[in-house]
């Protein structure tokens, strides 16, 4: 049905002009609503300026709105939005990866509390050994070119690489260890031993850093992670000791080794050049 | 006016293949194109230029800065623009956040700014409509966009375009050439195509590589005028013609050393870049 009224062309400019009180304003767009004509009559009379800032506006909120579920997280905790984008390519973050991760701390500590027929003090040995390498293996994925979806336009971004690869392997490093701490809490024994690995993690993690740019991660990780495993076994055979690389003069060992990775990581910042990073 | 790209004595080697072989070349604000066929050394020089990698020999300033150095290098990749001929694209973006993502890479950390600008170049590529759409959701001719739109972002001052009309359709093609009669009034910009219609359409200056090295370096027209005499209109294939083909109006188009009386045709940039280059090279874009 057409509206019976139309609103006058002073109405509307006064309207447009926001110089309308809130009960004429109610009454004018109940009637907007109703009435095509008037509707046109206003699209006519609002300048076009204001129509294209008005438009600019709201394309402006819905590019502004956080879209992903990371970034609206992110949002809520106050991470500014341009880290949450430079962390969104980061594969140890993403769903099958953190999947992955929590699934190893949990089978490692299943062992520990002697499921899967494990007897003794073995599974405690395992899941010290296995935890430091999953964070390894998160940081290492946060290296090198394959890390970079568009590799070739990253190597010619003028943003620091070890930023990126601080803030991406950092990230990577405290969820996992947050995982490895969660699983550590259904580890049997003192708390103390069962975070042992922490310090190893920190240690691998480090020196997986610290070879950026020098070998390809996966190698990396091969390496640092085979050197651990042998680390620990050999330190048991000679000390008749399972637990013997998880006393504390190791602790400080591998603290130190952190450490000496971390200032060499903060020497060589050319190393995370994407140009460098196999 | 001091050169935007200076190139003297450069080479490039992969193990004993030489892919750059002591190339000089000077570059200034305007468009050159740079033609030659596959394996020439177009990529190789591209991304050199692009400061992807570092060359084995020869001097090379960019924008009147030392790529070598690593506060060189920064600031020159902050006033570069590159599209490169391969891009992976990071899955689950969508147009405006690779894009978005892209800016953040070149520091424009302030969002209101940077979301201002990402606005701008998707707007001047044509994809300001689809750019919440996910990337892997768009054509292949629109993702090329998205890359040419990266390249953008800064309004750099060195543009390098690795075949940037590969995967663009006809009119996709006139868009991109509008897009970049826009922008490069002060820019220096270096694209390497393999359509001759490219380079006639939007080049001052034509660079053909052939083995590493600059057969020739010139406008379109002295390219076009090197062919003078050497192309003609017969009835059949001659025996003299390097490359012959039938054209539309049933004539056969012979491009070689003119037999005595022949029927002389007006030569095109792709009939020089025939005799200089050799008639077994390809024009042809490789296969999408």
């Amino acid at each position: 049905m057409t509206a019976p009224w139309h609103v006058s062309p002073t109405q509307i400019d006064a309207y447009l002009a926001d110089r309308v009180d809130q009960v004429t304003a109610s009454s004018i767009e109940a009637h907007l609503l109703a009435c095509a004509t008037c509707r046109e009559a206003v699209a006519e009379r609002r300048p076009v300026p204001e129509l294209a800032a008005s438009w600019a506006r709201i394309e402006a909120l819905i590019d502004d709105a956080p879209v992903s579920l990371g970034e609206r997280l992110g949002a809520r905790v106050g991470v500014p939005s341009h880290v949450v984008r430079l962390l969104a390519p980061t594969n140890a973050l993403r769903g099958l990866w953190v999947a992955a991760g929590a699934a190893a701390f949990l089978a490692a500590a299943v062992l520990a509390r002697g499921g899967f027929g494990v007897t003794g003090q073995l599974g405690r040995v395992i899941f010290l050994t296995v935890a430091p390498l999953i964070p390894l293996a998160a940081v290492s994925s946060t290296l090198g070119a394959a890390s970079e979806p568009a590799a070739e336009l990253a190597r010619v971004a003028p943003m620091s690489r070890l930023r990126i690869g601080a803030l991406r392997a950092g990230t990577a490093l405290v969820f996992t260890v947050m995982f490895g701490l969660v699983a550590s809490m259904i580890v049997p024994g003192p708390w103390i031993r069962a975070v042992a690995w922490l310090c190893p993690a920190l240690a691998l993690s480090g020196l997986a850093a610290a070879l950026a740019g020098r070998v390809v991660s996966t190698v990396a990780v091969g390496v640092v992670g085979a050197a651990w495993v042998g680390l620990v076994t050999v330190a048991a055979i000679i000390s008749s000791d399972g637990l013997a690389a998880f006393r504390a003069a190791p602790q400080v060992a591998y603290l130190a080794v952190a450490v000496v990775a971390g200032a060499v990581v903060v020497a060589s910042p050319s190393n995370f050049d994407l140009r460098r990073i196999p | 006016m001091s050169s935007s790209v200076q190139i003297r004595g450069l080479s490039k080697s992969y193990r004993s293949n030489r892919v750059l072989d002591d190339l000089d070349l000077r570059l200034r604000p305007g468009v050159t194109g740079l033609l030659g066929p596959n394996g020439a050394g177009k990529t190789t020089l591209l991304r050199i230029l692009a400061t992807v990698m570092a060359p084995d020999r020869g001097e090379l300033r960019l924008l009147d800065r030392d790529p070598s150095t690593e506060a060189d290098r920064v600031e020159i990749r902050r006033r570069l623009g590159y599209v490169p001929q391969e891009v992976g694209y990071p899955e689950g973006f969508t147009t405006f956040e690779f894009v978005d993502y892209m800016a953040i890479l070149k520091e424009i950390s302030d969002r209101d700014a940077r979301h201002a600008e990402v606005r701008r170049v998707l707007d001047i590529v044509g994809l300001a409509e689809v750019r919440h759409q996910k990337l892997r959701k768009l054509s292949g001719g629109m993702r090329r966009r998205v890359v040419i739109a990266q390249a953008l972002l800064g309004r750099p001052e060195l543009l390098i375009l690795d075949e940037p009309t590969v995967g663009l359709d006809p009119e996709q093609r006139l868009r991109f050439r509008e897009m970049l009669s826009s922008v490069h009034a002060d820019a220096t910009i270096l694209l390497s195509t393999h359509q001759t219609t490219d380079i006639s359409a939007l080049c001052q200056r034509v660079v053909i590589l052939d083995a590493g090295k600059a057969l020739f370096d010139g406008s379109p027209v002295d390219l076009a005028a090197t062919a003078a005499g050497r192309v003609w209109h017969a009835t059949e294939r001659h025996p003299s013609a390097r490359v012959a083909w039938v054209g539309g109006d049933g004539r056969v188009r012979n491009v070689g050393d003119a037999p005595t009386g022949a029927d002389l045709a007006e030569p095109t940039i792709e009939d020089a870049y025939l005799l200089l280059v050799g008639a077994g090279a390809t024009l042809e874009e490789p296969a999408a």
